[in-house]
């Protein structure tokens, strides 16, 4: 995650730069029409853009993200291998107002917009599994990783989420396309996590509680994502 | 304006990401523990003498093919009884089943007792197989044992000078006895056969009540009347023998065990008069032929050593056979054992709800439709659906009796054909004993300096006793802490005995209620408690597994 946000702040800054050059050369003014498609920290996906006004945009997204993390921690007395997966997959509707238009702002605020919106997330799944790490010893006896179990913990959120955030739409690449910039969160709702385990690690479900209590305050899911659209 | 939009739109941006940042580490508190209970298989054997003392000094050995996959509860190789239990786990690596089952022969042995080894044979039906194991003294007659120590003087030459009989007396109630006459001339010889010197003979005898359901206990082998092997005229096969007469002869010379002798020595065993004889479906007779076994603790198998014309002498019924050999006697039938085990299914209406219970299950001999000999039993704790099996059982009808923990008969079910492998449900009654409340009890454990409580806890058996009263009674076993019973009576004080391994800890004088959740630790002043005895000692107990649990 923190790899993907440092590249896609990098993306967005070197096509912003490039952007600004573009804002010189050309300019996508009535054309209420765009579709395009984007990257970022909710994954890939795909968008279509309608301007309703000179200062407000319609946008309808999709995107999918699936994620894996691999850990090691020590969870108590022994370490754990924790592999974590999640698969986001949502579709947005949004709305944009411009906050800055007139004819003495620069350029670049010209295109910033304030979004606010809804998501329905068709994909929502985050689990983690902790094998362990070790072979177990247990007095003379050498209990194998593979049999002492494993512990997963599953967690889902409300399938709908209000979404608030900035956004650049429409720095012109040359032509018809032009760069797209969003930086936002999801507010979702409390995270309701569900824990199994087997084998001799079966008693471990007893610690949902303290997962559900630590993972209480996630429920800000940042954005950050860049794009390319087409005019038309 | 402009100025405020920016720094409006700068301020919800730092808001956001303050609100990310500020996210709890999500394995914050979180400890993964790997169950203590990391035994599949276990067997509890409740190791307890005749003459009722401790056998917590005994000497353990543990052999057989697969002994090396016998461990303690600590997972070690060191074996003792504690608070009259020992405790033999099965690897967790070894994958065991009925097809697939463990043998292995448990040996304990203590001073003033009979030596036993006792076969266990593991299948994995039972995750926690309880088995009782009565050690005979051989210093304590009772009403169902007769026991004489004697002295012969030999002659200089280690050789009795003339004939010596020794006669051992029926107990009380019984007509069964033995005599022995020893030829003169005959040398004593030891385990290696060398011949042992020596003038004071030192001859013990021990005459069982055959009839007695103690029997059973105490029957050479182990595993009661029911036999995995006994070598007869016709092979080695399972069984079940049933007995008229018997008798136990043993000497010291010099301080050395004597095996066999130069001279065959004459036995003259008296046989219990109401003993029915297999044969015959009827009493005992005189004319009637019964076998003579024997039984050794150097080589532990049943074997057939002749037969016996049964005679009347003096009212009496006796055998007459002689020996060479120093042993275990048997006067009796064979009963070749079942290919199959018999599966039994208890059921029982007041053991819902995660209650259970001590049973007793035993398996009779059947006579008329009547139980007559108790050829094995077996203790479970019990709950509604509670599944068991018993091996090698006789080729013939038997009776299953289920008792609770105060010996109430809860059930009588006859098997006609104990072999034939199906599920045998067995419907138990009310135990009368059982009537109380429901009665939960949740025992927690927090480690000094932790805040949150210890997740997995070690299965222990549970004793109790109504406090001031003596001799405890198996509650039940507790999971994870948790136990439901409704043989407590909410309101009443009880002393409670806990069992784990090598660990034997007791809590005394507490008042029971419906709902009794506990929590060990090391602050009073939240409830928390060490126990009654030896509180700093368990906190050092308590603070020891903690640290070996990484808490």
């Amino acid at each position: 995650m923190k790899r993907l946000l440092i590249l896609s702040f990098s993306i967005l800054s070197a096509v912003m730069v490039y952007a600004q050059h573009g804002n010189d050369a050309s300019s996508h003014e009535g054309r209420r029409f765009s579709a395009g498609i984007h990257v970022g920290t909710q994954g890939f996906g795909i968008n279509a853009g309608y301007q309703l006004h000179h200062r407000w945009v319609a946008v309808l997204a999709t995107s999918y993200a699936p994620y894996g993390y691999t850990a090691t921690r020590t969870l108590g007395k022994n370490a754990y291998d924790i592999k974590m997966k999640e698969q986001l997959g949502n579709v947005q509707a949004l709305i944009g107002w411009k906050p800055f238009s007139g004819v003495h702002t620069g350029r670049f605020l010209q295109r910033l917009y304030i979004q606010g919106g809804v998501a329905a997330f068709y994909k929502e799944e985050a689990n983690a599994t902790a094998k362990p790490k070790e072979d177990y010893q247990y007095g003379d006896i050498i209990i194998k990783k593979e049999d002492l179990g494993k512990v997963n913990a599953q967690v889902t959120w409300n399938k709908i989420a209000p979404y608030g955030g900035l956004a650049l739409r429409g720095l012109e690449l040359g032509g018809r396309f032009a760069f797209n910039a969003d930086l936002g969160t999801y507010y979702l709702s409390k995270p309701q996590v569900h824990m199994t385990a087997n084998n001799l690690l079966s008693e471990n479900v007893s610690q949902e509680a303290a997962v559900q209590k630590n993972l209480s305050d996630y429920r800000w899911l940042p954005v950050l994502q860049v794009g390319v659209a087409y005019h038309f | 304006m402009t100025k405020n939009r920016i720094s409006f739109i700068l301020l919800m941006f730092l808001a956001a990401v303050g609100m990310i940042v500020a996210c709890t580490n999500p394995f914050k508190d979180l400890e993964i523990s790997v169950n203590s209970n990391v035994f599949k298989n276990v067997v509890n054997l409740e190791v307890s003498s005749s003459a009722g003392t401790s056998l917590d000094n005994a000497t353990i050995s543990i052999s057989g093919p697969d002994a090396g996959k016998i461990y303690n509860a600590e997972g070690k190789k060191v074996f003792k009884v504690t608070g009259g239990f020992l405790f033999l786990a099965v690897d967790p690596n070894v994958v065991i089943s009925e097809q697939a089952p463990l043998n292995v022969n448990v040996a304990i042995s203590a001073a003033n007792h009979l030596g036993v080894q006792i076969p266990v044979k593991i299948t994995g039906s039972e995750k926690i197989a309880m088995r009782k194991v009565v050690l005979l003294n051989t210093t304590a007659s009772s009403t169902e044992m007769a026991i004489k120590n004697t002295s012969v003087a030999l002659a200089s030459d280690g050789t009795p000078a003339a004939d010596v009989t020794v006669n051992i007396p029926p107990s009380s109630g019984s007509s069964e006895s033995a005599t022995i006459m020893i030829p003169a001339g005959t040398q004593f010889r030891d385990a290696n056969n060398n011949v042992v010197s020596g003038t004071d003979l030192k001859v013990s005898m021990i005459v069982p009540q055959t009839g007695s359901e103690n029997l059973a206990a105490v029957f050479p082998g182990g595993t009661g009347l029911t036999q995995p092997a006994i070598q007869t005229a016709s092979g080695t096969s399972a069984g079940t023998l049933l007995p008229g007469g018997m008798s136990e002869v043993s000497f010291t010379l010099n301080g050395t065990s004597i095996t066999n002798f130069s001279k065959p020595i004459d036995l003259d065993i008296i046989l219990d008069p109401d003993f029915i004889n297999p044969g015959t479906g009827q009493k005992v007779k005189a004319g009637d032929k019964l076998g003579i076994f024997s039984f050794s603790s150097n080589d532990p198998v049943w074997k057939q050593e002749q037969e016996a014309t049964v005679q009347s002498s003096g009212g009496k019924l006796t055998v007459n056979f002689s020996s060479s050999h120093a042993t275990w006697f048997l006067a009796g039938s064979f009963i070749e054992g079942c290919d199959n085990d018999l599966k039994i299914k208890l059921t029982a209406d007041w053991l819902g709800n995660g209650i259970t219970h001590p049973v007793t299950v035993k398996v009779y001999s059947a006579v008329d439709d009547h139980a007559d000999k108790l050829l094995v039993q077996k203790n479970i704790t019990a709950s509604d659906g509670s599944e068991l099996s018993f091996d090698n059982l006789p080729k013939a009808p038997v009776i299953i009796k289920t008792f609770d923990v105060d010996e109430n008969q809860l059930s009588a079910t006859t098997v006609a054909d104990p072999c034939n492998g199906g599920l045998q449900t067995i419907s138990m009654a009310a135990s009368p004993v059982a009537g109380n409340p429901k009665t939960t009890m949740q025992l927690y454990v927090r480690c000094p300096n932790q805040a949150q409580r210890v997740n997995v806890l070690p299965t222990f058996y549970l004793y109790y006793k109504v406090h001031g009263q003596t001799g405890y009674k198996l509650l039940g076993i507790v999971t994870n802490g948790y136990i439901s019973t409704t043989l407590l009576d909410p309101g009443k004080k009880y002393d409670f005995r806990a069992v784990w391994g090598a660990t034997v800890k007791d809590v005394n004088n507490v008042t029971v209620k419906a709902d009794n959740t506990a929590t060990v630790g090391d602050n009073p002043a939240a409830g928390e408690i060490l126990g009654t005895k030896v509180g700093a000692t368990n906190l050092e107990m308590l603070r020891e597994k903690c640290k070996e649990a990484g808490l």
